[in-house]
C-alpha cells in the first residue's frame, strides 16, 4: 500500500510539472521566437510521451526550476533535475538516471550552454555493460544490444545548430529498444542558448542581394602551403 | 633520369617484380624509398586514441559509407575540423571513423557533398576509394568555399580547370595506362607536397584517392596525385600508373586551388 502512495505521488509531481510546461509559452521543441536560453532536465517521445521536464526559458533573468524525481513509467527513472536560464546562458543538472531495460545508468548528466558554446558531462555512466566517457568529443554515438529487445544507441555531448542560429547541447540522448521493432526516445539534460547580446552587431537594412545556395559558407578556403614532406604516390 | 641513381632504389628494383620496378623506373613523383615521408605513421588503421581507426590516405576503412557515384562538385563548401571529429556511418548512426586535424603534415579539409539536417556528409581520403562519411553539427568546424572544380576526362586525356564555374585552362596531361588506370569517381585535393627532390616534379598534390590495380607503390598506400613531369611528350598519353601527370602552367593554377577541393574525374 505504501508504495501505491508512493507511485501516485511521483505521478502527481509530473502531473505538476507537466502544468509548469504547459503553462509556458513555448515548449522546448518550439523555442520563442526571441533567440532566448531553453533548459530541461528531460524529454520522452515514443510510447512513453514526457514532454521537457523540468524546462526553464529566459531571454533575460535568470529562470531556475527543479524536480526532485521523474519516473512516468518503469522504463525511466530519474532523481534530481535543475534548470537554469538566462540571457546567453542554459543549464541542465540531472542526477540518478536509470533506464534498467537499456542498462542505461549515470549518476550524473550535465549540459552547459554559455555564448552559443556547450559542453556537457557525464558521471559513472554505463550503457548495457559498457562504461561512457566523461567528457566525450561531441555527437559521439554508442550503439548497444539488448538481447531480446533489439539494437539502440545513445548520443553523448549531442551538439545541434539551430535555424535561428543558437546551439542546443544535449548531454545524452538515447534510443532505447522496446522489441518488436518500437523504440522509445529519450533525452537528458538540455541546454540551449544564442550568442550574448554584445555580440550581435546592429545591422543596417541592405538592398536584397543575390541568393546564395543554402549552407554555402561565404568565407574564401584558404590557399594552400605546401608542406615539405614526400609520398610516394602512383607516378 | 636522375631519380634512379640512388642505391636503394637500384636494389629495390632488382628485387621487385617487373611491374612493381617499371614504376620506381618512371619515378613514383621523385621519391626514394629512403625519404622521410610527411607522415611517417605505419600503414595503419588504428587511432592512437582506441579502437575507431582516422580516416586518412594510409587506411582502409570498409564501413566509410561510399559515395553515391554523383558527379556535381556540390556547393563548394570544405571544412576543417579544429579537434578530431568523429565520423558516422549515416546520420546518427555508427561511429566508424575519425577525421584528424592533419592530413601529410597539412590540415584537414574535406569537400562536404550532402546534407541532412545537422549532419553532412564529407568526402574522405581511404580506402575503398569513394570513401565518405557523415560528420555532425558545426561546433569545431571551419567552414569555407572553393570556387574550384578539378575535371580530369581519362578518355581525352585532358584537365580542365574552373573557377566560379567558368574555365580557368585547360590541358593535355599524361593519365593510367590500360594496367594502371587512373580512379574515376568524385575525390578531393587531399595536400600539397614539397618534395626534398625536385625532380620530377617540384609539387605533388596527392588527391582523396588510390589506384584501384596497385595497393602499394613505392611504399606509399597508392595515392593517386597530381604532379609535374619534365617529358612534355607524355602529355595526352595513357602512361602512368596512376598519378596525372600536368604540364608546369597547370601545376601552377593547380597550386592555387584550396585543399577539399572536389576533383571530378570520368572515364
Amino acid at each position: 500500500m505504501s508504495s501505491m502512495k508512493a507511485r501516485l505521488a511521483q505521478i502527481g509531481l509530473v502531473a505538476a510539472a507537466i502544468g509548469v510546461a504547459a503553462a509556458t509559452p513555448a515548449g522546448a521543441a518550439a523555442p520563442a521566437a526571441t533567440p532566448g536560453s531553453t533548459a530541461f532536465g528531460l524529454t520522452a517521445t515514443g510510447p512513453v510521451s514526457v514532454p521537457p521536464l523540468p524546462l526553464a526559458q529566459s531571454a533575460a533573468a535568470t529562470v531556475t526550476r527543479s524536480l526532485a524525481r521523474v519516473n512516468p513509467d518503469k522504463l525511466v527513472d530519474v532523481g534530481v533535475l535543475n534548470v537554469k536560464a538566462s540571457r546567453g546562458f542554459a543549464s541542465s543538472e540531472v542526477a540518478k538516471l536509470k533506464v534498467p531495460s537499456a542498462g542505461l545508468f549515470a549518476e550524473a548528466v550535465t549540459a552547459k550552454c554559455e555564448a552559443g558554446r556547450g559542453t556537457s558531462h557525464i558521471v559513472n555512466a554505463l550503457v548495457a555493460g559498457k562504461r561512457l566517457a566523461v567528457s566525450p568529443p561531441p555527437n559521439t554515438t554508442v550503439p548497444f544490444h539488448v538481447d531480446g529487445l533489439g539494437d539502440g544507441a545513445v548520443v553523448l555531448n549531442k551538439q545541434e545548430r539551430l535555424p535561428d542560429g543558437r546551439l542546443r547541447v544535449t548531454a545524452l540522448s538515447a534510443t532505447v529498444p522496446l522489441g518488436g521493432g518500437k523504440a522509445q526516445t529519450l533525452a537528458v539534460s538540455s541546454a540551449t542558448c544564442g550568442a550574448p547580446a554584445h555580440a550581435v552587431k546592429p545591422v543596417k537594412p541592405v538592398k536584397p542581394v543575390k541568393p546564395v545556395k543554402p549552407h554555402a559558407p561565404k568565407a574564401a578556403a584558404p590557399k594552400p602551403k605546401p608542406v615539405q614532406g614526400d609520398l610516394p604516390v602512383t607516378g | 633520369m636522375r631519380t634512379h641513381r640512388t642505391r636503394p632504389r637500384a636494389r629495390a628494383a632488382v628485387i621487385l617484380p617487373p611491374v612493381a620496378a617499371l614504376a620506381l623506373v618512371l619515378g613514383g613523383c621523385g621519391q626514394s624509398p629512403d625519404a622521410a615521408t610527411a607522415d611517417d605513421r605505419p600503414v595503419s588503421a588504428a587511432s592512437p586514441t582506441g579502437k575507431t581507426p582516422e580516416t586518412t590516405t594510409y587506411a582502409k576503412i570498409p564501413a566509410l559509407a561510399r559515395d553515391t557515384g554523383a558527379a556535381d562538385g556540390g556547393d563548394g563548401t570544405v571544412v576543417h575540423p579544429t579537434a578530431p571529429r568523429p565520423v558516422f556511418d549515416r546520420p546518427g548512426g555508427r561511429q566508424v571513423a575519425v577525421l584528424p586535424v592533419t592530413e601529410l603534415g597539412g590540415p584537414t579539409w574535406v569537400p562536404v557533398v550532402e546534407r541532412s539536417g545537422t549532419w553532412s556528409r564529407v568526402l574522405l581520403p581511404s580506402r575503398p576509394d569513394q570513401a565518405s562519411g557523415w560528420i555532425s553539427g558545426e561546433d569545431g568546424l571551419r567552414a569555407a568555399r572553393s570556387p574550384y572544380t578539378v575535371r580530369v576526362d581519362t578518355a581525352r586525356r585532358t584537365l580542365t580547370l574552373e573557377k566560379s564555374g567558368t574555365s580557368v585552362g585547360a590541358w593535355k596531361v599524361a593519365v593510367g595506362a590500360a594496367n594502371t588506370p587512373t580512379p574515376t569517381g568524385r575525390t578531393f585535393v587531399l595536400a600539397q607536397l614539397a618534395p626534398a627532390k625536385k625532380t620530377p616534379s617540384p609539387l605533388v598534390i596527392p588527391l582523396g584517392t588510390h589506384s584501384a590495380s596497385l595497393d602499394t607503390f613505392g611504399g606509399g598506400p597508392g595515392t593517386v596525385a597530381f604532379h609535374g613531369w619534365p617529358d612534355a611528350s607524355v602529355f595526352g598519353k595513357a602512361v602512368s600508373h596512376g598519378c596525372v601527370r600536368v604540364p608546369d602552367a597547370a601545376l601552377r593554377e593547380l597550386s592555387r586551388v584550396p585543399l577539399g577541393t572536389v576533383v571530378l574525374i570520368s572515364g
